[in-house]
């Protein structure tokens, strides 16, 4: 089973003093009728990494389809759990313990197996693993080891499964505290990056360059580098900290200050008469840090502006009009010139679906730096009412993606300017484009069940995996099965494709079609067409094939 | 206290043809008197100039410009208390500036430093688990409008092992307590089944209630220690419904409710309410104890905000129904506690204006503003909120307040008009507070109004009243009444720069005691013995009908 979002993990326990109006999605029905509620879930939640019986926990029933609670037990001693008294039907198991990080049954990146009770299914023995969160703490000190208070800490994780188009994502952002302390708790394994980003305490950043700046000024004139664990100032340097369940680690991160940079940039007038007003942006790991405009006044009134306080770094200088990128690798203060960088065009268009139906949810489109495209970066769209644009994208090679509800939405086809366009691939040079992009958001649900007949599997990988090489990796979906063998996987594209059911298949990097070549022999063949019905019903079980 | 401020702009210091000069001087640890290295000394507005002390806490900022000049004092793990230490003290790192007359040929500026003290402790589990991610909260002894409150200070949750910190706090006394907290994430949210367990708030040393909690010192800098034992417990659920009033427009269809838990106390607990929309209850989770419920529909307005906003109208609370109920748990769920829901009809606070003076009729446009605050002495008493408000000649219409006991605040805004008397019942409202129901106050509250104004011209010394060179000192003066008055005092500052001078007007003719400090000090003006143990007796003075008196301060020590 998939989830759109990890439920248990995210309700906040904050103090909430006045809580209005949670609208609840109609209350589902799982009393059912008479005589029909005599079946249970038992079984023993264990520590995951030393196998051992964890007491206390709590193991909730949530129904399937809105989460809502149909019933709780605490785990003995013995770690045992036991809840009776239930409906036949289709339940998430969700379990919590402090210290461990809550979890659903099974779970595995966003799946996890339902529960399915009812005549024939064996739900008493469950084995329910919870991890032990790990920690990562550490000092921040300043030079002289002083220690380093406000300084904001950031933790970045690396991509742990296969989804096609995951990066380094930010995982978590604290505050050090008077003594230079931070924290990260409950974190999950996994290879783990930290940088920290602060500001002298005793800064003084003085703008004009060479007005009355005395001496002593320049001392106060400093900055920090952005520093990455294990005290470097290098993004590629970056010491990974791997951390799995129940790791205790110390990341002690020093900082040096040092002169903070000024850049002179020219504030070139639109059009319309208004100043473009320029802005230096810092990225790291992938994700934009920072993002400063320049003083506007002095952009309208002189013509030019200038940055103080900046640390040396890698920065993205947007300026003139057009907007030109300028990628800055800023180790000196300097004026930059009016023609430096590539200039930037807008790229906007419609979203729409495969039919040609708006899109008016929370959608975005993104472009990311096609490959052999250097010194590009992603960027994500703005949206409304079906329309995305893009203010300033620099030329280049662009892959272009969308994600809707923030899930991946197939791209199915795009149109540049009226004309079709071969491919996801489109190429940005010195005049704006218009898109019209089509994305598969039918909702088909692909339905069946893995194992062999009248005997299902639990907790397999089930992959649905396009006939065409081609659309290879985007369009493919994948689902792990329920206690009962079922699964199902949304927004198949229309296509041909197999589907194949992998014990312990999580390990596999699904993504590169010579891993899962080996599988599609032992699989089932379906076809997603347009104008079937919503879901499709595979007629047989999925065969189980050994990792 | 309708006050005048007669504050004279200090004239704006040409920036050419100045005289340049070196600004020097120490700064120094409060604790200890020693020299301060590595602090930083500004000149405020202005990016260029400033300087770090040396080993021995010296500094030198050359080229500053003689005049008026605003300086800026600071280091991490310290604070400058010296002037506006009450901001300083609620996490304004960077403190307030210091005016200092840059002069050729000046002597040293000395400026002094506080170190901050910090609060830390475990907390620990009945079940013996480590207390992870519990919100613990620090709240500090403070005065606000001349009463003694506890006010919040700041919030954290403890790390990985247990423990947590406050630190960068002033010197005072503080308070800690734990939030309430479920024992599982998949407890959190009210509704649906199964038995729910957690932790009930903690007020340092073991207390359930705030009125146990310890005082705990910070002073010097040091660093005190803070303990916390939790129980976890059962939480009961609760449901809820609101009752709507015969032939109301309002049907249960298409409105929402919102509520929150008060203790018997009449202060609201940090429970999590929900409004199940398909049930259309109310639904809560609960440690054993005694509770009441206040429930309000919450089309377009926020009933349950109206403390944090100054409301001047009245139009938009028509719409909203309101209800309380009582109730105990103790051992197991509360299943369909009736809430009846009405419109509530705050009674109108009576004006009666005593002609003595001179004045002509109240102006329509002139207006009188009763604003309240939960009394009680705990977290958020001083959030203050309008309650009624009209024309001076009255009444003044009252708006929905949350039922509870409130200290009284009126401000009069019409010019030649000042408090004569305010009560509730016949009790004054300057000593005893109101207590407000679902329909206002129970008993009549009655304010009475004179045209026969006092005003009062306070001055520095001659010998005060100008600076040639370094610190300017500056005097915190506090006009207090001997009577009964709800209006409160607002100190004033009095600076050579300014003029030395100021006027207040709108004050009720009666004996006063003026009392200045040379720092800005927060004072329990409202408590008689507060003001009697203070080293500055005060300097009497009588203001007469109409008249206009004037007042040399005199400037003692705090």
């Amino acid at each position: 089973m998939m989830r759109a979002f990890k439920t248990a993990g995210a309700i906040m326990l904050a103090m909430v003093y006045v809580a209005t109006a949670s609208a609840q999605s109609g209350s589902s029905v799982h009393t059912g009728g008479t005589g029909a509620s005599a079946y249970r879930i038992a079984g023993t939640v264990v520590n995951a990494v030393t196998g051992g019986p964890v007491r206390g926990a709590t193991v909730a029933v949530l129904a399937e389809e809105d989460s809502r609670r149909i019933a709780s037990a605490q785990s003995g001693n013995d770690g045992r759990f036991d809840i009776s008294g239930l409906a036949a039907g289709m339940y998430q198991l969700s379990a919590s313990k402090r210290g461990y990080a809550s979890a659903f049954y099974d779970e595995h990146e966003e799946f996890s197996s339902a529960i399915v009770t009812g005549d024939g299914q064996d739900t008493s023995g469950l084995v329910f693993r919870l991890t032990p969160g790990a920690v990562l703490r550490g000092v921040v000190t300043a030079d002289g080891g002083d220690p380093l208070e406000g300084a904001q800490v950031m933790l970045f994780k690396k991509p742990q499964g296969h989804t096609p188009g995951e990066k380094i994502a930010q995982a978590d952002s604290t505050v050090t505290d008077d003594t230079g302390a931070y924290e990260f708790g409950n974190l999950g394994k996994g290879e783990y990056l930290l940088a920290v980003k602060a500001e002298p305490w005793y800064a003084m950043h003085s703008a004009g360059r060479g007005s009355r700046q005395g001496e002593g000024n320049r001392a106060l004139d400093v900055a920090y580098p952005i520093t990455f664990f294990d005290s470097t100032t290098d993004e590629a340097s970056a010491s990974p900290i791997v951390l799995t369940g129940g790791t205790r680690a110390e990341a002690d991160v020093s900082l040096h200050a040092v002169p903070a940079l000024h850049l002179g940039v020219e504030a070139a007038r639109k059009q319309d008469g208004s100043a473009a007003v320029p802005e230096l942006k810092q990225t790291i790991f992938g994700t934009m840090l920072s993002s400063r405009s320049a003083d506007f006044m002095d952009a309208i009134t002189n013509g030019h502006a200038e940055f103080t306080g900046v640390a040396p770094g890698q920065y993205e200088l947007t300026q003139g009009d057009p907007p030109r990128v300028v990628e800055l690798d800023a180790n000196t203060s300097q004026q930059v010139e009016p023609s430096a960088g590539i200039p930037a065009v807008a790229v906007s268009g419609t979203l729409q679906t495969a039919t040609g139906g708006s899109l008016s949810g929370e959608a975005v489109v993104i472009l990311e730096p096609a490959d052999g495209s250097q010194g590009l970066k992603p960027m994500v769209s703005d949206f409304n009412r079906g329309s995305f644009s893009f203010a300033a994208v620099p030329a280049g090679k662009w892959k272009l993606r969308a994600e809707i509800g923030g899930m991946q939405a197939p791209v199915i086809s795009i149109a540049v300017g009226g004309r079709p366009h071969s491919g996801n691939v489109v190429t940005v040079q010195d005049r704006a484009l218009t898109l019209v992009v089509k994305v598969s958001a039918g909702g088909t649900r692909v339905e069946g069940f893995a194992g062999v007949v009248g005997k299902g599997k639990a907790g397999v990988l089930v992959l649905l995996v396009p006939k065409d090489p081609a659309a290879f990796p985007e369009l493919v979906r994948r689902d792990q099965s329920n206690s009962d063998g079922s699964f199902s996987m949304r927004d198949a594209a229309p296509g041909q494709y197999t589907v194949v059911a992998i014990e312990d298949g999580w390990a596999l990097d699904w993504t590169r079609p010579e891993v899962i070549g080996r599988y599609l022999p032992g699989g089932i063949a379906v076809t997603v067409t347009d104008t079937m019905d919503k879901i499709v019903r595979l007629s047989g079980p999925v065969p189980v094939q050994g990792r | 206290m309708n006050f005048s401020l007669v504050a004279q702009e200090p004239a704006q210091p040409s920036t050419l043809d100045r005289t340049l000069t070196t600004l020097h001087g120490v700064v120094r640890n409060a604790a200890t008197g020693e020299g301060l290295p590595r602090a930083l000394v500004r000149i405020e507005g202005d990016a260029n100039t400033g300087a770090l002390t040396d080993g021995d806490g010296r500094f030198e900022i050359p080229n500053i410009p003689v005049g008026p000049q605003s300086v800026g004092v600071r280091k991490p793990g310290f604070r400058d208390l010296s002037n506006g230490g009450e901001a300083a003290a609620q996490g304004d790192q960077v403190g307030p500036a210091h005016n200092v007359m840059v002069a050729a040929e000046m002597p040293d500026v000395v400026f002094t430093l506080a170190p901050t003290g910090a609060i830390r402790g475990q907390v620990e589990l009945s079940t013996g688990d480590t207390a992870e991610g519990i919100a613990v909260a620090l709240a500090r002894r403070a005065i606000v409008d001349g009463r003694t409150i506890w006010q919040a200070a700041g919030g954290t949750k403890t790390r990985s092992d247990g423990t947590f910190r406050f630190g960068g706090l002033a010197d005072g006394e503080y308070a800690i307590f734990s939030e309430p907290s479920m024992e599982s994430d998949l407890d959190g949210t009210p509704g649906g089944a199964g038995q729910r367990w957690g932790y009930a708030s903690v007020y340092y040393p073991d207390a359930r209630d705030p009125s146990g909690a310890a005082k705990i010192r910070v002073a010097n800098g040091g660093e005190t220690t803070a303990n916390l034992l939790l129980t976890l417990e059962p939480y009961q659920a609760v449901t809820a419904e609101a009752v709507f009033p015969q032939g109301s427009s309002a049907s249960r269809a298409g409105v929402n409710l919102s509520a929150i838990v008060m203790n018997s106390a009449g202060r609201q607990v940090p429970y999590q309410t929900q409004f199940d929309e398909a049930t259309h209850t109310i639904q809560a989770l609960l440690p054993d104890g005694t509770y009441s419920m206040l429930v309000s529909t919450v089309p377009r307005v926020q009933a349950t905000n109206s403390r944090a906003n100054v409301s001047t109208g009245t139009s938009q609370e028509s719409d909203v129904l309101v209800g309380t109920a009582d109730f105990t748990v103790a051992g197991q769920g509360v299943a369909r506690l009736r809430v009846p829901l009405s419109v509530p009809r705050p009674s109108p606070v009576q004006v009666t204006v005593v002609h003595n003076g001179a004045r002509a009729q109240a102006s329509r446009n002139e207006l009188v503003m009763v604003m309240v605050s939960q009394a009680g002495g705990w977290i958020d008493d001083n959030m203050v909120s309008g309650y009624a408000n009209g024309p001076a000649d009255g009444p003044l219409t009252a708006s929905y307040t949350i039922p509870g006991v409130y200290w009284v605040h009126t401000h009069v805004s019409a010019r030649g008009l000042c408090e004569a008397s305010f009560t509730a019942g016949g009790a004054p409202l300057a000593r005893e507070p109101v207590r407000i129901g679902l329909s206002g106050s129970t008993a009549l509250m009655e304010l009475a109004l004179r045209d026969d104004c006092a005003a009062l011209q306070l001055s520095l010394p001659e010998t005060l009243a100008s600076i040639t060179a370094g610190e300017e000192p500056f005097f915190a003066v506090y006009v207090v009444p001997d009577f009964d008055s709800t209006a409160d005092v607002e100190p004033v500052t009095l600076r050579p720069s300014t003029g030395g001078n100021m006027t207040l007007n709108g004050l009720t003719p009666g004996n006063y005691h003026v009392y200045t400090f040379a720092d800005s000090v927060q004072l329990a003006y409202r408590n008689r013995e507060a003001l009697a143990a203070l080293k500055n007796p005060g300097q009497a003075i009588t203001l007469s009908p109409g008249a206009t008196g004037s007042l040399v301060v005199e400037a003692a020590g705090q």
